[in-house]
């Protein structure tokens, strides 16, 4: 019998009805494969807990929640859930210079590298300096250029308090060869007031989770908290939003 | 009443991220959108059932998954994620003029909730009356659009070369 995961995942929360656990528990009694599905159910719950434990989660869901609509996955409009889009459009219409900017300094500490962004227009892209002004909706690309670290986060956080890891897409902040450009553009939503990028590098290994949170931190106090191996440079975009 | 989301995210969190993981193949955006899901928890707590919270959180994290894919240009990784990102697609209203994909056109006139049918159905392998239970629409409601959907199945296949 095909067990699919989704009834897999229920029979272990005892959410299934009667006839079918007693189908998937027959089914366990003879498929030492589907046991092993369950039980690599059971150490991935005891990982996940471990990493992201129950009580830091429900703090940030909750500070979200709080959040006038400002939530982590803005790499574009589209990939945001429906009802922060419609709190974004609700501020669309205004311009927003209501919040300062947080300091902007350029801290540089390992020769070398550097943070560049570029917006992507129809022609040739336009080189973003820090405090360019920039329009939601903009099409915006990383580059970097590194000397020799082999690990590196970009994560960026704005006006609305919302950060964004850009790199890595996973654990693993190494750095592939040739490393000069993020794989991926993205489009600038309507959070109101800057949008602040960091690059950290490393030659010791990064925390992605730990650096976006750090860089969410930083939003609202200007200073980022990184480990004392790592290197720092952040550049500032002012978000203005027309009618 | 509070939701309680220590103890939610204690007994679904796990699997809410592994369902984003599915449906996302990035960790770090399923880590963004497992979160985004207790958000929505939390402003939808009325409707958590105890007995059955694991169908509404599996629904609730494809839609927000579904959603967190529009406009992805990322490649498919297999079959199932080829499914699954064709019918995010189809959710961008943008894209859905242009759509040509067999999938695009299959939903070009379907609902949204279709989408997210579809994903329970071709992706997760449910039979029609499951889906129909887990959407909490009739079995004869679900089986109605999925015969809509047969029909135009058939005539997409019959265009394909």
């Amino acid at each position: 019998m095909n067990v699919p995961n989704w009834k897999l995942e229920r029979y272990r929360l005892g959410e299934l009805s009667e006839a079918d656990t007693k189908q998937v528990a027959a089914a366990l009694a003879g498929d030492a494969t589907l046991r092993e599905r369950l039980a690599a159910l059971e150490s991935d719950d005891v990982a996940t807990l471990r990493a992201h434990p129950a009580s830091r989660v429900a703090e940030r869901v909750r500070l979200t929640a709080r959040d006038a609509g400002s939530l982590t996955p803005k790499r574009a409009p589209w990939m945001m859930p429906a009802f922060a889009l419609a709190a974004a459009a609700l501020v669309g219409v205004v311009v927003w210079q209501l919040q300062p900017p947080p300091s902007t300094e350029d801290v540089v500490t390992m020769k070398g590298d550097a943070l560049r962004l570029f917006r992507l227009t129809n022609s040739e892209p336009e080189r973003l300096e820090d405090g360019a002004r920039v329009k939601p909706h903009d099409v915006v690309q990383v580059a970097l250029e590194l000397e020799g670290a082999k690990y590196a986060v970009v994560v960026s956080v704005d006006g609305a308090g919302g950060a964004t890891l850009h790199w890595p897409h996973g654990p693993d902040a190494r750095t592939p060869p040739n490393f000069k450009k993020l794989p991926e553009s993205f489009e600038l939503d309507e959070a109101p007031g800057f949008e602040r990028f960091f690059l950290i590098t490393s030659n010791e290994p990064l925390s992605p989770e730990q650096l976006y949170a750090a860089v969410k931190q930083a939003g609202r106090t200007g200073t980022l908290s990184i480990p004392a191996a790592a290197t720092q440079r952040s550049l500032l975009l002012q978000k203005v939003v027309t009618p | 009443m509070s939701v309680a989301v220590e103890k939610l995210y204690e007994r679904y969190g796990p699997m809410v991220l592994r369902r984003c993981r599915q449906l996302l193949r990035d960790d770090a955006r399923a880590l963004d959108a497992m979160h985004d899901v207790f958000v929505l928890v939390l402003r939808h707590q009325e409707r958590i059932d105890e007995k059955s919270g694991s169908s509404f959180l599996h629904r609730l994290a494809t839609n927000v998954c579904l959603n967190a894919l529009r406009g992805s240009r990322r490649k498919a990784e297999d079959s199932d994620d080829e499914v699954v990102l064709a019918i995010a697609q189809e959710l961008d209203l943008e894209a859905r003029t242009q759509a040509r994909s067999f999938l695009a056109r299959l939903f070009a006139d379907e609902p949204e909730t279709t989408a997210t049918i579809a994903v329970l159905h071709w992706v997760d392998g449910m039979t029609w009356d499951e889906v129909a239970a887990e959407m909490k629409m009739s079995v004869s409601g679900v089986r109605k659009r999925a015969r809509g959907i047969t029909e135009r199945v058939g005539k997409l296949k019959e265009m394909q070369p």
